[in-house]
């Protein structure tokens, strides 16, 4: 049976964990995964200072005044990068190493301070950095809850909104909706997060669950809503299982293990996630490479085993029985021997072609020839339709040979067909 | 209507600048001190196909910007249907350059284009089924229902751009300004893009699109702005988009160079004579 603190161990990373996947993904949609690093480290110095503050004021370590502290330099973090962009040349990425080194070396130093203070061994700031997930509190637990609620209504209220500001932030302001208001809410939410969670769980653990969820979720759909919710998910597990995990290992810290869960189920969506998933895409590719690789050996049997005149519907006929040289096909592209044997003992099973006396020559059947006949046309107009659009960039031509008249529609097709026919001589209509 | 205000005594009056559509009046922007438009004082007339031509770094986008109240003017104002952009926001639909967004973003081209009905539907609600019904129906008129489901960056550039065109569609503008609308997109995207357009004017509307292509302006507008820097000239497509004109804003030092020499040549003539 998992104990108390256990239990309000997990409920509370988890809510964490949830909190930081739903705003992520607005961070990672809006091409700032690193921001939310370069705040939590700017968080430091700001809770370090107020300690040190609190301390001297006799308020000692004061969690709101700790809290404050952060936001307030988190928010300067992020502020400083977009100042550096504005008013240099140089780039985001030049910005935020910039900021977040100079913040992380301040929040060190004062840290240092802090712990030469009498009261600063007791204050437990060093758990800021790596986190202190199984010695969790009943503050920490109202703090996330709290944090956590806000940015989850901030996530749904404004989902709309921010998800047109990520995609379109021109479009946003030629429409009147405030971008950079809403941009300030996005960072501010960021900001709730970092804040709530780096007291609660820790820096790594908070950045972690920022970006890697909204990553494997992102494989997981085209559809900014789910991603969202599925980021939410992820997150929320990882910090489940790794404070699940921590607490059957206790040797090993609950931070570290939330991370590695995350990262874990990163690694997973990265392979097999239903819409980026490596793994579809390779086998995407590896389906168009065989069809190409099979246009090629029909095209090549049109070509070699046609006599050059005479009516297409004869020469049909006739192609049934003319056979081919293994050979000749072989010179034909730059195939390997036994790949062109795959390949021919595949139509040979499709019925598309058949063996000429000991396999060293084959023939296209009927069915094969018409098939052989169908791709040369349909690669022929789209060689036409390519030389006469030269204009056109590549990547405006869905080149599926099988939709040609999808792509092009069918009264310019009969145009390009009319063209080829006048000046092919009737090789193919 | 006056083409272009070429001195302070063509200064539109009001009801004037009611009558066009967009009226642009002593409009300077400049980036880092280098001007980027000069002194632009320019109307669009209601229910025309207007066309900005000119070579690139001419300021065409930035001119639809500065409509658009995109860029920091350094003078001047616009009024759109005789009133401020901010008043009038409305009536006016944006298509950006199709380069502007990442088309790998995750959203469904119908999703894209239900976003050009956001100001309609206000904050903090969700978009109705009603809405997305409405957005189909605009696909389907650009010829894109089929796709309507598929993520945006599965498209080809041309049926991105005719997302782009039915998402301003759904904004059920008065005044549409295009960037580039027909940059590089394949034939039938083409014809697809100018027959909506011709439909918007039909209806009254104004269309108001940067392009690229001097070949194509003559058959694409009826009413044509050449900018570089300054507006070179403003008026209806059958007299404007003259030759002299043409040269004047591909190739202003080199038109100025042949005037001189045009001009020493007739003053050689005459002392001869």
């Amino acid at each position: 049976m998992i104990d108390w603190t256990t239990q309000v161990v997990v409920v509370t990373v988890s809510l964490l964990g949830a909190a930081a996947g739903a705003a992520g993904t607005f961070v990672l949609l809006r091409r700032r995964a690193l921001l939310g690093d370069v705040m939590s480290h700017a968080a430091l110095p700001g809770v370090a200072l107020a300690f040190i503050v609190g301390t001297g004021i006799g308020m000692g370590r004061s969690l709101p005044a700790l809290a404050i502290g952060a936001a307030a330099t988190a928010l300067a973090g992020a502020w400083s990068v977009s100042w550096i962009r504005r008013q240099t040349r140089l780039r985001d990425d030049a910005a935020m190493a910039i900021v977040l080194g100079c913040f992380y070396g301040l929040g060190v130093a004062l840290l240092g301070i802090v712990q030469s203070m009498p009261q600063g061994q007791q204050a437990g700031l060093t758990h800021l950095l790596l986190g202190h997930v199984a010695s969790m509190t009943r503050v920490d637990l109202w703090s996330v809850l709290l944090g956590a609620t806000v940015v989850l209504l901030f996530v749904v209220a404004l989902f709309k909104e921010w998800r047109l500001l990520c995609f379109d932030e021109a479009f946003t302001r030629s429409i009147g909706r405030p971008a950079t208001r809403l941009d300030a809410l996005l960072m501010a939410t960021l900001g709730v997060v970092i804040v709530v969670g780096m007291q609660a769980a820790g820096l790594l653990v908070v950045v972690a669950l920022l970006i890697t969820p909204a990553a494997a979720a992102r494989a997981c759909t085209v559809r900014a809503g789910w991603m969202v919710a599925i980021a939410a998910a992820i997150g929320a597990a990882s910090g489940a299982g790794g404070a699940l995990l921590s607490s059957s290992a206790p040797d090993l810290p609950a931070g570290a293990l939330c991370v590695l869960v995350a990262c874990a189920a990163f690694g997973i969506a990265l392979c097999v996630g239903p819409a980026e998933g490596v793994l579809w895409r390779g086998l995407r590719r590896w389906r168009l490479e065989a069809r190409v690789r099979r246009e090629h050996l029909l095209r090549a049997m049109w070509e070699l085993s046609a006599p050059s005149a005479g009516p297409a519907r004869d020469r049909q006929a006739l192609l049934a029985r003319t056979p081919v040289s293994v050979a000749s096909l072989l010179q034909r592209r730059t195939w390997s021997g036994p790949r062109l044997q795959a390949l021919i003992r595949r139509e040979v099973r499709m019925g598309n072609m058949r063996w000429g006396g000991a396999h060293d020559r084959v023939s296209l059947t009927p069915p094969g020839a018409a098939e052989a006949r169908s791709v040369e046309r349909i690669h022929r107009l789209w060689e036409e339709y390519l030389t006469r659009r030269a204009d056109i960039a590549p990547s405006h031509v869905d080149r599926d040979a099988d939709v040609i008249e999808h792509v092009l529609g069918p009264e310019l097709v009969a145009q390009l067909e009319r063209d080829l026919d006048r000046r092919g001589g009737g090789a193919l209509a | 209507m006056p083409l272009i205000h070429d001195t302070p005594a063509t200064l539109p009056g009001a009801e004037h600048a009611a009558d066009a559509a967009i009226c642009i009046h002593d409009l300077t922007v400049a980036y880092d001190g280098r001007p980027v438009l000069w002194d632009i004082d320019l109307d669009f007339p209601r229910g025309s196909i207007c066309g900005i031509v000119g070579p690139n770094g001419a300021g065409k986008s930035t001119l639809l910007k500065a409509i658009l109240g995109q860029v920091a003017t350094t003078s001047g104002r616009v009024l759109v249907h005789g009133a401020s952009f901010d008043a009038q926001r409305r009536l006016v639909a944006y298509v950006p350059q199709r380069e502007s967004v990442d088309w790998e973003f995750p959203v469904r081209a119908v999703d894209v284009v239900a976003m050009g009905a956001y100001p309609r539907i206000g904050w903090f609600r969700g978009v109705s089924r009603a809405v997305i019904e409405e957005a189909r129906s605009v696909l389907d008129r650009v010829g894109l229902a089929d796709l309507a489901m598929r993520q945006i960056g599965r498209l080809s550039g041309g049926q991105q751009q005719r997302v782009f065109l039915a998402r301003a569609l759904m904004q059920r503008a008065q005044v549409y300004l295009l960037d580039e609308p027909l940059a590089s997109v394949d034939a039938s995207t083409e014809q697809v893009i100018l027959g909506v357009l011709g439909e918007l004017r039909h209806e009254g509307r104004t269309i108001i699109a940067v392009h690229h292509d001097l070949a194509t302006a003559a058959q694409s507008f009826d009413w044509c702005v050449l900018l570089n820097l300054r507006v070179i000239a403003s008026g209806p497509t059958a007299t404007t988009l003259t030759e002299a004109n043409v040269a004047r804003t591909y190739g202003g030092r080199l038109t100025i160079l042949s005037e001189a020499a045009e001009a020493l040549r007739q003053a050689a003539s005459r002392g001869s004579a």
